[in-house]
């Protein structure tokens, strides 16, 4: 729910799978929900490394 | 699509041998119908009782609330459960009035949290809690189930919605060979011209087990948003499946009797054009949901001509960013929205009444808050069970339901957000 | 009642912007607009004047504050007034400092009138009946009207309606009420005025919650320590700090030491808000515990911290998610954590 995230006032945002399951995907093979679980926090610590002055967003693929 | 809605006022209710009306007294043939019931093999007992209005009396484990209801054109009520589909919202339908048909259930607890546990909702006949339904002044036939041990949650769930749509039929039929006293024809044929087009954006909950809506017996939860006409609502095409939110529910009656569309009705044909209603689900998992979901809405109502909308939704949590994406979404294409929801702001209403909102929603009704602590006094009797049971997240902590019981909030108490407007429940600043 | 009037050097008769640093005073007489207030509000109730250049009070804000609540204390006071100060900015801050410090030290009302352009509005209106004015003093005695009215109300002990209704700027108190019409019949007459293009009054503001500056990462994350925090309600089986599921007011720490991932069975969620089958199989979905030690095997990170904090971020008050945000965000700081993934369901 980035926009949610956004209107609350969080400055780093990232779009997890789903709500009750945001660090990865149950339905597919367990190296795929391995991969797609990485990605999402691959996308946290660029967010995290940079310098930001706005709210940055990265969306779902 | 005309539906000619006739209705007879019951005004005293007695448990007998056949289930007739009759100046009024409905006689209710108590063991036929809960053989009826039992016919079901997932309950081990059934019981049937009534409760009055202004009775010192407490009613727990509130699952339903249905109103008693035959079609004379030959279809069935809220057909498609547990009977073969028709198209609703036409014909003739008989209602009896002022009484109410009421399931209660208690549930074995098989979790301590998430969106499908069963969790215990009261409703109180007298009393500081009895004003937040119109079930306090109803005559309700109370059918008290009790489940077989060692099932699945999916027959639990199904068993308890059945029953319900099978009890309100089974009183419904007391008015099927009566003169109607009063009818009432719900047609959007006749109006003026160049009147106000206006929709109602209707959104239900239903994401699964528990916590579903279901049409005509089709459980909404992975449907997209799709067009009714308001009598489709009336006549009893959705049927509630909410067990798990008590002060969120919308029960089958606040369907069948919405107060949005019976106003809106109202004002058909000299005030307004009502032009339809969209219905959807709300509470998508993921932005994408969410968005696909709202644009639809938005483009439905667009599709309709409309001009201005009703926004109303049901749930709690992240339902409510659809709800507002679609006000969003409808400013923008230049429909004038109005919202009606609860609010929340905390047990001493310093708090942020919403937890998320757009800046478009600048008109917005409140229904109140369900936020502030309540104490309910003892009662003289309870229906349904001896315990009440709150804090499922820690076990479940049983409460002696009989007495006094004192709330932090008012999670437990059925239908307290009063989401489609049926009481004068608000907040104001002070 | 005995009852304490603020007003500046301007409307105390003594100069004007010449003698602003004017300190403060006190009089047994009720001077200026107090005068006026003093006519409105009748005999059986005493007024007495509390006098302040802006400068001076500008300059001395807590000094000023605590002699002034002395003042009304030693009074005896029921009640405070200031102002009203109209659009004027040191004026207004004066009048909504004292309000706000009288109301907190002998919780006695505090009243004051201000023109609703007045920056100084939103930090006081939760602490003060601020009633609107005109920009300038034109203004008046419609405002001193206005108040007193108000003011004999709560004198009399009179039962006060919703803000709207009593005319002051809504203060953020909600309280239920019952409407005349019910919600239905209030939503579709809202519409059609909106439509018409005719006045309304929407029922609940919208909010616009404060921007929060973004803080920065202070070393290579190579070096950093991450840790995990969630509002997902991922708790130890059994929910040992019995967090709420709806409004949870706690939060818990729990240490998983070593583990290279959490197992379900040893975790649940207890959060009320959203399909819970998914986590209790395997808790790692919303605590990713198992992702994060690839990262820190692989050396991205520095080490991820052998604790993670949780609650159930669901039907939560703002202030409250805020506390407890402050709350975890010190104990972050005292394990020396450098970055955070918070992961919210």
């Amino acid at each position: 729910m980035t926009t949610l995230a956004k209107n609350v006032g969080a400055n780093r945002i990232v779009a997890g799978t789903k709500i009750p399951h945001p660090c990865g995907d149950p339905t597919v093979s367990p190296k795929r929900d391995h991969e797609i679980g990485t990605k999402i926090i691959e996308n946290a610590f660029e967010l995290l490394k940079k310098q930001i002055e706005v709210p940055e967003i990265i969306e779902a693929v | 699509m005309d539906l000619l809605m006739e209705s007879f006022s019951v005004k005293d209710a007695r448990l007998g041998s056949k289930t007739r009306l009759s100046g009024g007294s409905l006689e209710i043939a108590d063991d036929l119908l809960r053989s009826h019931l039992l016919e079901d093999p997932v309950f081990e007992d059934v019981g049937i009782e009534i409760v009055k209005p202004g009775e010192d009396a407490r009613i727990v484990h509130v699952i339903d609330v249905l109103e008693p209801r035959i079609k004379t054109t030959g279809e069935i009520a809220y057909a498609g459960t547990a009977s073969p589909v028709f198209q609703l919202g036409q014909g003739t339908t008989r209602a009896l009035k002022n009484i109410a048909v009421i399931t209660t259930c208690e549930f074995p607890l098989r979790r301590h949290g998430g969106l499908d546990v069963v969790r215990d909702g009261l409703l109180d006949m007298t009393g500081p809690a009895a004003g937040f339904t119109p079930f306090s002044k109803t005559i309700n036939l109370v059918c008290s189930l009790k489940l077989k041990p060692d099932l699945d949650e999916d027959q639990y769930e199904n068993a308890v919605r059945l029953a319900g749509v099978k009890a309100a039929r089974f009183i419904g039929e007391a008015a099927r060979d009566l003169e109607p006293e009063q009818s009432r024809l719900y047609s959007l044929a006749q109006k003026k011209k160049d009147l106000p087009k206006i929709a109602l954006l209707y959104q239900v909950h239903a994401v699964g087990l528990n916590l579903n809506s279901f049409f005509y017996g089709m459980p909404f939860n992975d449907k997209l948003p799709i067009l009714l006409h308001p009598n489709e609502i009336l006549d009893g095409a959705i049927v509630d499946g909410n067990w798990s939110h008590p002060a969120v529910k919308t029960p089958t009656w606040y369907h069948t009797n919405n107060r949005l569309i019976d106003e809106l009705y109202k004002q058909h044909g000299e005030n307004i054009d009502f032009v339809g209603v969209v219905f959807y689900r709300g509470r998508f998992e993921e932005m994408q949901g969410k968005a696909r979901c709202s644009n639809q809405v938005v483009k439905s109502a667009q599709m309709l001509g409309t001009e201005g909308a009703i926004v109303t939704w049901e749930g709690a949590g992240n339902a409510f960013i659809e709800t507002m994406l679609i006000v969003k979404g409808c400013e923008q294409a230049g429909i004038k929205t109005t919202l009606l929801t609860f609010e929340m702001g905390g047990t001493e209403g310093v708090d942020e009444p919403l937890f998320y909102s757009e800046i478009e929603a600048n008109a917005i009704v409140s229904s109140g808050s369900y936020e502030r602590p309540i104490v309910l006094p003892p009662v003289s009797r309870v229906v349904g069970g001896d315990k009440f049971q709150v804090s499922p997240e820690v076990g479940g902590v049983y409460l002696d339901a009989k007495g006094e019981i004192a709330l932090p909030d008012g999670l437990h108490i059925f239908c307290a957000a009063n989401e489609y407007g049926l009481t004068s429940h608000s907040c104001a600043d002070y | 009642m005995k009852i304490v009037h603020y007003i500046n050097q301007f409307f105390g008769g003594i100069g004007g912007e010449d003698k602003a640093d004017e300190p403060l005073s006190f009089s047994e007489k009720a001077i200026g607009p107090a005068r006026g207030m003093q006519q409105l509000l009748g005999d059986q109730h005493q007024i007495v004047t509390a006098v302040c250049g802006d400068n001076y009070f500008n300059s001395y804000q807590e000094k000023i504050a605590t002699e002034v609540v002395e003042f009304c204390r030693k009074e005896g006071a029921g009640l405070f007034i200031a102002g009203p100060a109209f659009n004027a900015g040191r004026y207004g801050q004066a009048c909504g400092a004292l309000c706000a410090a009288v109301k907190e030290n002998l919780g006695i009302p505090a009243i004051t009138g201000l023109f609703h352009g007045n920056p100084v509005l939103d930090i006081y209106k939760k602490n003060a009946y601020i009633f609107p004015t005109t920009e300038t003093a034109s203004g008046m005695s419609d405002a001193l009207s206005k108040m007193a009215r108000f003011s004999l109300k709560l004198i009399n002990g009179e039962t006060l309606g919703p803000a709207v209704d009593e005319g002051y700027f809504p203060r953020g108190i909600r309280r239920d009420v019952f409407r005349k019409e019910d919600g239905a019949k209030r939503s579709v007459e809202m519409l059609l005025r909106k439509m018409a293009g005719e006045e309304f009054l929407t029922e609940i503001p919208i909010f616009v919650l404060e921007k929060i500056s973004p803080a920065q990462l202070r070393k290579p994350l190579e070096e950093a320590r991450v840790a995990i925090v969630t509002v997902g309600g991922i708790v130890p089986m059994g929910n040992p700090d019995r967090i709420r599921s709806f409004g949870a007011e706690k939060w818990g720490a729990y240490d998983f030491g070593g583990a290279l991932d959490l197992k379900g069975g040893d975790y649940e969620t207890i959060h009320g808000g959203y399909n819970p089958n998914f986590a209790n199989s395997n808790p790692n979905y919303v605590v990713p515990v198992n992702l994060l030690r690839d990262f820190e095997k692989n050396g991205i990170i520095g080490n991820l911290h052998p604790v993670f904090y949780s609650t159930a971020g669901v039907g939560g008050a703002v202030e409250t998610c805020q506390k407890t945000g402050a709350e975890i965000s010190k104990a972050l700081l005292e394990a020396e954590v450098d970055a955070v993934i918070l992961t919210a369901t």
